[in-house]
C-alpha cells in the first residue's frame, strides 16, 4: 500500500509540476516577446485559419505576431512534454497544422500567417528524444526553469531558415536566459483544464491565506466569495478579445469537490470550511497530494473488494 | 501613572529586573484588547486584564502554573508593556509570540541595532558588558561577556560576526553619563526588549529619548522600506537579498526549510539543490510570498496578501546564515 501511495504521489507531482512549468514559460517568453521585442504575443489565443492549408479553428499555445514587411507574420509555439520518444513525431505533426492563413477568432491585428511553428519543451523530455532526433524536423525550444529564471536552448533543424521576427529572434542565439516577471506569481492558470492535483493545490493554498484569522481556529470562507476574491487575486489573462478569467467556475467547484473528499475541506450552506495543513506537514503540496493518492487507492480497493463479492 | 511613575516606583523598591516591550498593534481601541483575549483561548493560555486606566491596562497572563503581572501603555500606532521579576521575560515572550499578529515586535536587523548602539554611544559612555549571539544553527544561543568600552569592541564583534557567522540577537551594557550623574544597567534586543537591571530613579525620560525614541526611528525606516513590499495596480515590489559573499550550502537550504517552516505553510517547487524555489503562507496572518534563493542571494516575490511583519520573520531568517545580508527593493511593472 504504501509503495503505491508513494508512486501515485509520485505522478502527481509530475502531472502538477509540468502544469506549472507550463504556465511560467508561456508567460515568460509572452512577456518577453511583448515588452522587449515589440511584437504580439497571445496566450492560447483561437485561431480561425483560411485558405488553402485547411480551414477550422486551432490553439496554439502561444502566438506571436510581428511585422514583416507590409504584412503580419506569426510564430505558433506549442509546450509539450513527451513522456516517451514514441510521441515526439506526434506532437510534431500537430504542430504543424498550425500553419496557415488566419486572423484571431476574438479580434485583434488582423489578418496573419503563420510561418513557423515550434515546440517548447523542458530538458528532461528532450533528453528522452535526444538519440533519435539528432536533428529535429522543427525548431525547438529547450528550457530549464531555475527560480526566477528559464534557460532556453533552441535546436533548429539544419538549413532552417525562420520567416517570422520572433522566430528569427529565437534562433539569432543558441542560448539565452528569460528572466521571468515578479508578477509571474499571480498567473497560476491557463485556459487549458489544469490537472486535478494542480487545482486543488493551488486552491487549498489560496482558501488558506484567504480565509485565516488570528481571532478564529476554523478557516472559513463563503463559496462565491471564495471564486471572486481568487479570481480578483489572480487577475485575468489579456485575450485580444477580453479578459478571460484564470479560475474558472468549473475549475474552482472540481477543485472543491476533491478537497472535500480528501477531508481539506466542508462545504455547507455555502460556506467554505478548510482544515488547516497539521503541523507537520512538510509541504503543502505533498500534503494535498499523498491525501489525493490514498483516497484514490482506498476507492480502488473498494470497488475492487466491491466486485469480488459481486 | 505614567510609564516612567512606574518604573520609578519599581526602582524604588528594587523590583529588577524590569522590562520593557515595545510591541505594534495591528489596530488600535478596545477590539484589540477582545481579540488579544480571544487569541489567548486559541492558544490555550490565560490573559485577563486586571484593572483598565486612562493610559491602559493592567493584565495577567498565564501559562498553566506560571502567572505574571504587567502593565500595558496604550500609545498611538504603540504599545509599551512593563513587567518586573525574574522568569518573566519568556513567560510574557512567548505570550507575544501567540499574539502575532494582532501585536507585532518590531523587530531590527543587526546593523539597526548597532545603529542604536552608535547613537547612545556618542551621549553616554557605553560600556558593552554582554552580547548574545544567535549561531547559524538557530538553536544555538552563546552569552559572551565583555567589558569594555562600546566604540573598541565593536569592530571587533562585527569583525567576529563575520568571521564566524553569528548575529547578535541582544546586547547589554552600562551607561555612564559624561556630565550628569547617570549610571544604567541595559539589555536591549532586536526584537523591542529592553530590560533594566540597574537604575536611578528619576531617569526614565533619559532612557526614553536617547534609546526607545531611537530604536522606534531606526524600525519605522526599515519599516517603511518593508511597507513598500506589495502588489497594487500591476506593480510588484519585491525583495531582492544578497548574501554579501556567503555562498549557501545544500545543508543550508534544508536548514532554512526547517526555519521557515516554523512561521510558514510551505509548498516547495523546487527543493535546494541548486536553488530552493518555495511559496510561503504565515500561519497566523496569511501573508504569502514566493521565495527563490540560489547560494548567493535571494527574491522574495508578495504575494495577493502581505504584511510588512511577515516579510521581516523571512529576512530574519536569512539573517541566519550571514549577517552581511544585503536587502534591496525592486519595483517591476505588471505583465
Amino acid at each position: 500500500m504504501r509503495n503505491d501511495v508513494e508512486e501515485l504521489v509520485e505522478i502527481g507531482y509530475r502531472r502538477y509540476y509540468e502544469y506549472y512549468s507550463r504556465v511560467k514559460v508561456l508567460l515568460a517568453l509572452k512577456e518577453e516577446f511583448v515588452k522587449h521585442r515589440d511584437m504580439d504575443a497571445f496566450i492560447e489565443p483561437t485561431v480561425r485559419y483560411t485558405g488553402l492549408f485547411g480551414e477550422g479553428r486551432r490553439r496554439p499555445d502561444l502566438l506571436v505576431i510581428g511585422r514583416s514587411g507590409d504584412r503580419w507574420a506569426a510564430a505558433a509555439l506549442d509546450h509539450k512534454h513527451f513522456k516517451s520518444k514514441r510521441q515526439f513525431p506526434r506532437h510534431v505533426e500537430r504542430v504543424q497544422r498550425y500553419r496557415g492563413m488566419g486572423h484571431l477568432a476574438e479580434g485583434g491585428p488582423g489578418e496573419f500567417s503563420v510561418l513557423d511553428v515550434g515546440i517548447v519543451c523542458p530538458r528532461e523530455s528532450w533528453l528522452l528524444v535526444r538519440e533519435d532526433w539528432r536533428e529535429p524536423p522543427i525548431p525547438l525550444i529547450v528550457y530549464r526553469i531555475e527560480g526566477f529564471k528559464i534557460s532556453l536552448r533552441t535546436l533548429p533543424p539544419r538549413n532552417y531558415k525562420p520567416r517570422t521576427p520572433p522566430m528569427r529572434w529565437l534562433l539569432r542565439s543558441e542560448e539565452r536566459v528569460v528572466k521571468m516577471s515578479s508578477r509571474a506569481i499571480y498567473f497560476r492558470f491557463l485556459r487549458e483544464r489544469p490537472p486535478i492535483e494542480y487545482a486543488a493545490v493551488t486552491v487549498y493554498e489560496a482558501l488558506v491565506f484567504l480565509g485565516l484569522n488570528p481571532l478564529e481556529k476554523e478557516i472559513q470562507v463563503e463559496y462565491r466569495e471564495a471564486l471572486d476574491y481568487i479570481n480578483r487575486l489572480y487577475p485575468p489573462w489579456v485575450a485580444p478579445g477580453g479578459k478571460i478569467r484564470q479560475v474558472s467556475e468549473g475549475t474552482f467547484r472540481r477543485a472543491i469537490k476533491v478537497l472535500q473528499e480528501i477531508k481539506l475541506v466542508r462545504l455547507k450552506y455555502g460556506v467554505i470550511t478548510v482544515k488547516r495543513p497539521t503541523y507537520g506537514a512538510r509541504n503543502i503540496v505533498e500534503y494535498v497530494m499523498k491525501k489525493l493518492a490514498k483516497a484514490r487507492l482506498i476507492k480502488k480497493t473498494n470497488t475492487t473488494m466491491l466486485e469480488f463479492t459481486e | 501613572m505614567g510609564v516612567g511613575d512606574l518604573i520609578d516606583s519599581l526602582v524604588f523598591a528594587g523590583r529588577y529586573p524590569i522590562h520593557l516591550f515595545l510591541v505594534m498593534p495591528s489596530y488600535d481601541g478596545d477590539r484589540l484588547v477582545e481579540g488579544l483575549k480571544v487569541r489567548a483561548r486559541l492558544k490555550r493560555f490565560d490573559f485577563r486584564v486586571v484593572r483598565s486606566y486612562d493610559s491602559g491596562f493592567e493584565f495577567e497572563v498565564r501559562f498553566v502554573k506560571r502567572r505574571r503581572v504587567g502593565r500595558f501603555y496604550i500609545g498611538r500606532g504603540l504599545w509599551i508593556g512593563v513587567l518586573w521579576g525574574g522568569g518573566t521575560f519568556e513567560i510574557f515572550s512567548a505570550a507575544l509570540g501567540h499574539f502575532y499578529p494582532l501585536l507585532v515586535r518590531p523587530m531590527l536587523p543587526v546593523e539597526g541595532l548597532f545603529k542604536v548602539l552608535d547613537g547612545v554611544s556618542e551621549r553616554f559612555d557605553t560600556y558593552l558588558l554582554q552580547y548574545l549571539v544567535r549561531r547559524r544553527l538557530g538553536r544555538e544561543v552563546l552569552k559572551v561577556w565583555t567589558r569594555r568600552v562600546y566604540g573598541e569592541v565593536k569592530e571587533q564583534i562585527v569583525g567576529k560576526m563575520l568571521a564566524e557567522r553569528f548575529v547578535v540577537d541582544a546586547v547589554r551594557f552600562k551607561l555612564v553619563g559624561r556630565e550628569e550623574p547617570v549610571e544604567i544597567d541595559l539589555r536591549l534586543d532586536r526584537f523591542g526588549a529592553l530590560t533594566i537591571y540597574r537604575m536611578a530613579p528619576g531617569l526614565y525620560p533619559q532612557l526614553e529619548r536617547h534609546i526607545i525614541l531611537p530604536y522606534l526611528e531606526v524600525y519605522f525606516s526599515y519599516l517603511r522600506k518593508a511597507e513598500t513590499v506589495t502588489a497594487r495596480d500591476g506593480e510588484v515590489t519585491s525583495v531582492v537579498v544578497e548574501f554579501g559573499g556567503y555562498r549557501l550550502t545544500e545543508e543550508d537550504m534544508e536548514l532554512l526549510k526547517t526555519l521557515l517552516k516554523r512561521d510558514f505553510y510551505i509548498s516547495v517547487y523546487h527543493g535546494g539543490n541548486p536553488w530552493l524555489h518555495v511559496n510561503l503562507i504565515d500561519k497566523e496572518d496569511g501573508s504569502n510570498y514566493q521565495l527563490v534563493i540560489t547560494e548567493d542571494g535571494g527574491l522574495i516575490v508578495p504575494g495577493p496578501k502581505s504584511s510588512p511583519a511577515s516579510l521581516s520573520r523571512i529576512i530574519d531568517k536569512l539573517y541566519t546564515f550571514t549577517p552581511q545580508l544585503k536587502v534591496a527593493y525592486q519595483q517591476q511593472g505588471g505583465g
